[in-house]
């Protein structure tokens, strides 16, 4: 699995960093002053500059290596979405992307902590316990943070975990009637391409759940609400042909890199 | 086969130094959004760009003469990555120019573009 590598401090990409959406319309403006306008959505594209600054031999090696195996733009590799939320459908617990316990009963439009009403709330009318999970083809040795808000309905606690073959982090949080914030920072440890993160709830235990996020680093970002798009973009490439590294001193390496990912 | 010079200290390089890896890959884009990649190079080329500082005169006059010798970009000599000492045998300075600053005693200046050739 290529994959643009996360830096030996557990971090994604470091500041300053810019990303840039790009869209393309075929505008046909008519002599009497209409317009007819067309979304190319076969050209969507997302650019992000990363500035790699102060990284460690071993940091800048591995993003080199990543240069060579796909011999500059030609081949893609995967990139974890830096400043956003990796899942797809973040709020929409009963998409496809989305596999969940059989029994789980959804039900939209609950009050969310933000004023809205955009909760779900999750109740396992099974005799075991079931999930609210989503697999994301990802590295199982990078770094990740797992969070979601939840409150009680019924339930005294529920479990935020991540699974790859081979190894599962698990936290177990105990609930309360006001929203909170949870997290799980994981750690999984193991060479795998694919992560399932989710929440697990006891048998006839109903909880409200709202804004699951993972993040790429040890902490959680602010919470960004995702659709059919999650932040895992599978054919990444570099922008550019050629890739300049500056050794500012022993083991202090600089470089700025672009890297494109089209379809999104 | 001619070797680039190095300084007395037997380094070739200071700190800040620059390498950059190159490849070429043509892009044939369709109106669709699609396209179609094709590499050009079967391995990445690199590319030093070296700065000198502190550099006396004679260390200056070597530097210059080889830039002479090789006919600038015309020549092709052998040069250690100063980066892991993996010795290319066929590089070539990029230009045909070398400026050369000479700032005082024991306090010159150069620098140069070196690149492998495939």
């Amino acid at each position: 699995m290529l994959v643009f590598p996360q830096l030996t401090t557990g971090a994604a990409a470091l500041y300053p960093m810019q990303r840039r959406r790009r869209v393309r319309s075929v505008v046909s403006e008519l002599g009497d002053g209409r317009r007819i306008a067309y979304s190319d959505v076969g050209t969507r594209q997302t650019e992000w500059e990363l500035t790699l600054g102060g990284l460690s031999a071993t940091e800048m090696a591995a993003v080199e290596e990543l240069f060579e195996s796909t011999y500059g733009r030609w081949r893609t590799f995967t990139f974890l979405e830096p400043a956003g939320n990796l899942l797809a459908q973040s709020e929409e617990y009963g998409a496809p992307e989305w596999d969940n316990g059989p029994l789980l009963e959804l039900t939209p439009g609950i009050d969310d902590p933000f004023g809205g009403t955009r909760a779900v709330r999750v109740f396992n009318a099974g005799i075991v316990a079931a999930d609210v999970a989503q697999t994301l083809l990802v590295p199982g040795q990078f770094h990740y943070c797992l969070s979601v808000w939840a409150r009680q309905n019924n339930g005294p606690e529920v479990s935020l975990f991540a699974s790859t073959t081979g190894s599962t982090v698990t936290n177990t949080c105990p609930l309360t009637t006001q929203w909170q914030r949870f997290l799980s920072p994981v750690a999984l440890g193991v060479e795998t391409e694919s992560v399932t993160f989710g929440v697990t709830l006891g048998e006839a235990i109903g909880v409200d759940l709202f804004g699951m996020q993972v993040d790429a680093q040890l902490a959680p970002g602010g919470y960004q609400r995702t659709s059919t798009g999650g932040g895992v973009h599978g054919h990444a490439r570099f922008a550019s042909d050629v890739a300049t590294v500056r050794a500012q001193g022993t083991d202090v390496f600089d470089s700025a890199i672009r890297i494109i990912s089209k379809g999104n | 086969m001619a070797v680039f010079p190095t300084l007395k200290s037997g380094a070739v390089a200071q700190y800040p130094a620059e390498r950059s890896r190159r490849f070429a890959t043509v892009v044939c884009e369709f109106v669709g959004g699609g396209e179609q990649r094709f590499p050009q190079f079967k391995r990445a080329l690199k590319r030093w760009e070296i700065r000198l500082e502190l550099l006396d005169e004679e260390e200056l006059f070597h530097l210059e003469t080889f830039l002479v010798e090789q006919a600038g970009a015309t020549g092709s000599f052998s040069f250690a990555d100063p980066w892991d000492d993996t010795v290319y045998l066929d590089c070539s300075f990029e230009g045909d120019q070398m400026g050369l600053e000479f700032a005082g005693n024991g306090n010159g200046k150069a620098s140069v573009i070196v690149r492998e050739n495939l």
